[in-house]
């Protein structure tokens, strides 16, 4: 469903309830990869609401509504880790973890293994880029303006990190696993 | 075929950096990544309800509360304001002061700054003693006599006409015609109209150029003045300033008395003092009087 600016604008409060219910799973989902604080996401993703709704008569209707909830609760939860840090924090340098899900690993449990491996591997920043682009399906464009860098960065990014997990064996094989299964082999 | 095409995929990826992967590419890659089982943390049902009861219905976020609140704030304000400038109003209004004779009655009384005001009969005079601590201004009709402490401006005002005088004794009238007497001092006499404008000053008079002797307006005793003083104190002056006797006039010991009588005219003088308790008096012999019950 399409939210309308607009009728943010004019304070529609279904449309704003609409707007919540579309953002904030995948909010919450990436604010938890930043730090696993559950009060901490949930506040940030209420105060996020709320600027937006107080600025909304100065702000014009963004790009894409996703990427901009993204970029800012990406910047407000690298604010309170700045908060937290004596050392100050380096662009890019925010842990972002991604887990595999080992409840559902059955027979191919060692492949996750192996696939969790690889993704540790990864740093922050291009498991932050994987993550937005093949497990979320953003565009560029869209992950450039969340991560507030170049289109042709965030190419670089994803590249360098394909070619990090391709230096490894098993991606492929595993990659080739799942083929199988979707062939139905 | 698929995975061939996959592994062509990554190949290209890996070899040249500026390498931009087609739509259809992409898509594949996607669905490879699908397939891994990611952690995602969902929210509960709960934790979005939560949150999007504290936004929407506590009203984090919704204007017409925050408005709400603010009119309801606004209201209250105003409603105090009323309330203060109100009983203010009734504050000052309960400082006006108001002094009337009628026939045949005088009253001496004293201005808050000291200054004397006697009433000859028939006449009123007002003010407000919140307002005459800032500004010494007087309403007054009929006939008045005035001895004003030095200060700041005071001023007099008839339905016609307006007097102003820093510090001197005066006489106000306009029972027949209007006229202002000066004793003592400077007085500006102004219509209200601002036709009629006149300095006087020492014996002069405002209706006319002749200068007079007396020292005050004949009906004003200098004498006696009293303030809630005990009719038998009151009778005796009397009797002290016309050299008469009164029969009976310790029957009359609970009655007190405010104002004064004049030294010339001792019917008058008994009839000033005696109205206001409803008596009346006759002449027994030629120097004693008697007081009548009506």
């Amino acid at each position: 469903m399409r939210i309308s600016w607009d009728k943010l604008k004019n304070s529609d409060e279904q449309e704003w309830k609409s707007l919540f219910r579309q953002h904030a799973e995948f909010l919450y989902a990436y604010g938890m990869k930043f730090a696993h604080n559950e009060d901490l996401v949930k506040d940030l993703i209420q105060e996020l609401f709320i600027t937006i709704y107080e600025k909304r008569n100065s702000l014009s209707e963004p790009t894409s509504m996703r990427a901009y909830l993204c970029m800012s609760l990406r910047n407000r939860l690298i604010n309170e880790f700045k908060k937290e840090v004596t050392v100050p924090l380096e662009e890019g340098d925010c842990s972002f973890s991604l887990y595999i899900d080992d409840e559902s690993a059955d027979e191919e449990e060692k492949q996750y293994k192996k696939i969790q491996n690889l993704l540790n591997k990864l740093t922050n920043r291009q498991r932050e880029v994987v993550y937005l682009k093949y497990f979320k399906g953003l565009s560029n464009e869209e992950i450039a303006l969340t991560l507030d860098i170049n289109k042709q960065s965030v190419a670089n990014l994803l590249s360098e990190a394909i070619r990090q997990m391709k230096k490894d064996a098993s991606f492929i094989l595993f990659l080739l696993l799942i083929l199988r299964r979707i062939l139905g082999l | 075929m698929k995975e061939v095409e996959l592994i062509n995929i990554l190949e290209k990826i890996s070899s040249d950096e500026r390498y931009t992967l087609s739509f259809e590419e992409e898509m594949h890659l996607k669905e490879a990544f699908s397939h891994i089982p990611l952690l995602d943390e969902k929210p509960g049902e709960n934790v979005l309800n939560e949150m999007e009861e504290r936004l929407f219905s506590k009203s984090i976020i919704f204007e017409k509360t925050e408005k709400r609140i603010i009119h309801w704030r606004r209201y209250l304000s105003v409603a105090a304001l009323i309330a203060v400038l109100f009983g203010c109003g009734l504050w000052i209004k309960s400082m006006d002061m108001k002094f009337v004779t009628g026939s045949n009655e005088q009253l001496a009384f004293m201005l808050p700054d000291q200054s004397e005001v006697k009433l000859n009969e028939n006449s009123l005079v007002e003010y407000n003693r919140f307002f005459f601590y800032f500004n010494r201004n007087i309403n007054m009709a009929g006939e008045a006599y005035y001895v004003v402490t030095k200060g700041q401006k005071f001023t007099v005002e008839t339905p016609t006409h307006l007097i102003s005088v820093l510090g001197t004794r005066f006489m106000v009238s306009e029972t027949d015609r209007f006229d202002v007497f000066c004793y003592e001092g400077k007085v500006l006499v102004e219509s209200l109209d601002k036709r009629e404008k006149k300095i006087l000053t020492k014996g002069r008079s405002f209706g006319s150029d002749k200068v007079m002797q007396e020292n005050q307006p004949n009906w004003v005793s200098h004498k006696y003045v009293f303030n809630s003083a005990p009719l038998v104190d009151v009778l005796e002056a009397l009797e002290e300033e016309y050299k008469v006797s009164i029969e009976n006039k310790n029957y009359y010991k609970e009655f007190v008395f405010t104002g004064t009588f004049p030294t010339n005219d001792i019917s008058l003088a008994l009839n000033i003092i005696l109205a206001p308790y409803n008596m009346s008096w006759e002449q027994v012999q030629s120097n004693k009087y008697r007081i009548k019950n009506n």
